[in-house]
């Protein structure tokens, strides 16, 4: 289980996240909606420690760390945990597709260099990207460097992946196999929080929503709950906006 | 002014059994500045504190000093130290056979870790931030994603600004004539004194620096395509 506890973090006088707290089951896929400038991308990054929080816990497992005041040493047992796929990709340059999801298993866990390329390879036919194994990013596209992206933070075989954005950065029309990707992640089990702008796909694939609007968590449910009956007034005006008016009175 | 071609030739021939001089003072440059040059670089980075904000300072100050100047004014701090250093350690030598050309060392260091320090943080502020933060998302300590991902991508950004910084170390090297260490400059004007006649001893020395900075150059640009085999486009 992974618990955020009591998160704040201010960037100069803006406040971005008031006391923000989530609780992530095993095996749980959290979407967190919101409008843009409501906290999702700190909050997620907060967890990661790419952004360091005001204030605020975490644990994952038996571990408990401040998010303010954690040591380079938990920094790094927290982030050997978890596995974050990034808006634009985020893949390293110098390194071909294989390399870059055999790097976190060698240098920072430590496996054997043949495990590792077994397990890069498993990953990389899971995406249906084994064709392109030994491709620099450079000569890639997003929709394929995502791919790797995500089969990237998958092999590491983390507690729980921190989708930020995903499919933001991608052509509209190469929206939809990635979703399906991140879709066969969740089949997985793998435990995951999702911070996107996909409606249909949180409403198909969450287990739970968090619908966070100027720093603060509005409300949280099933995406029945949430979709259909939601409770907020803030809630219910960000879904008209959003989904069609017809669809939202079913 | 006329040109006597065996004039020419003696000079050559003098400025090339020295180039070796040259060559070990430019490189022992090079090598200092690419080294302390990138931790400078990387402190600066950071901004790690009080030590980011003193480099910045002493950088800045020193780029404001031509390297004949700080040249002239390290020999004449070497003069009058070497006589303390070398009675204290009670050495059995005349101090006028101390060779000063650590005092040249010292001077084509400092100048080459400031210009190149400045060229490799150039090329780390062109990196994404993304590729930090990969580095460390996926469980990278701050050192291994410097130099597992960090350093490979600033090396072909940085060796264009590296080959300047090369090119004015090798000519930097000249002016440690001014303190009467024999290198190329010096030595291709030996046979000149007997002449009076200079226009071969300087022509010779211009020679000698043309080639020996094309050879490099030419090296340098090889080990750039080599290390930018992960871009797109080459050449």
């Amino acid at each position: 289980m992974i618990e955020v506890k009591n998160v704040r973090k201010s960037f100069g006088k803006n406040e971005v996240l008031k006391d923000v707290s989530l609780t992530v089951d095993k095996g749980d896929v959290v979407v967190i909606l919101g409008p843009s400038g409501s906290g999702k991308t700190t909050l997620l990054r907060c967890m990661n420690f790419l952004e360091k929080a005001d204030e605020g816990k975490l644990v994952i497992g038996e571990q408990e760390v401040d998010l303010h005041s954690a040591s380079g040493k938990e920094k790094l047992q927290i982030r050997r945990k978890t596995a974050f796929v990034f808006q634009n990709y985020g893949l390293f340059q110098n390194k071909t597709a294989i390399q870059n999801i055999t790097e976190g298993l060698i240098t920072a866990r430590k496996v054997p260099k043949t495990e590792a390329v077994k397990k890069a390879e498993e990953v990389l036919e899971w995406v249906g990207m084994s064709d392109k194994r030994d491709y620099y990013p450079a000569k890639l596209s997003g929709g394929q460097q995502q791919r790797i992206g995500i089969a990237r933070a998958v092999a590491l075989d983390p507690d729980v992946i921190l989708f930020d954005e995903p499919t933001s950065a991608l052509d509209p029309e190469l929206v939809g196999e990635i979703l399906d990707v991140i879709k066969n992640v969740a089949q997985r089990g793998i435990t995951m929080v999702v911070v996107t702008h996909e409606m249909s796909f949180a409403q198909e694939v969450a287990s739970k929503v968090v619908f966070m609007d100027g720093g603060v968590v509005v409300e949280t449910g099933t995406p029945n709950q949430i979709f259909y009956h939601p409770k907020e007034e803030r809630t219910k005006k960000f879904l008209e906006r959003i989904i069609p008016q017809d669809q939202y009175y079913i | 002014m006329g040109f006597e071609y065996d004039n020419f030739l003696d000079s050559l021939h003098y400025a090339v059994y020295y180039l070796p001089i040259t060559a070990k003072l430019a490189f022992a440059a090079l090598v200092i500045g690419i080294i302390i040059g990138l931790i400078v670089a990387i402190i600066r980075y950071y901004r790690i504190p009080v030590l980011s904000q003193l480099l910045s300072v002493l950088i800045t100050v020193y780029q404001g000093i031509p390297t004949m100047v700080a040249l002239l004014l390290y020999n004449l701090l070497f003069s009058f130290l070497i006589g303390g250093v070398v009675e204290g350690l009670g050495l059995n030598v005349e101090v006028r056979d101390v060779s000063n050309i650590v005092v040249g060392y010292i001077a084509l260091s400092l100048f080459a870790i400031t210009s190149i320090s400045e060229t490799f943080r150039g090329a780390i502020l062109s990196i994404d931030k993304i590729q930090f933060e990969a580095g460390y998302s996926i469980g990278l300590t701050k050192l291994q994603t410097l130099y597992r991902i960090i350093i490979p991508q600033i090396i072909p950004t940085a060796i264009p600004g590296l080959i300047n910084n090369m090119v004015g170390i090798i000519k930097g090297t000249s002016l440690v004539s001014a303190i009467g260490i024999m290198e190329v400059m010096n030595a291709s004007i030996i046979p000149c004194s007997r002449t009076y006649s200079f226009v071969e001893g300087y022509v010779a020395a211009a020679l000698v620096y043309w080639a020996f900075t094309l050879v490099l150059e030419t090296i340098a640009k090889g080990i750039e395509k080599k290390t930018k085999g992960f871009r797109k486009q080459l050449g």
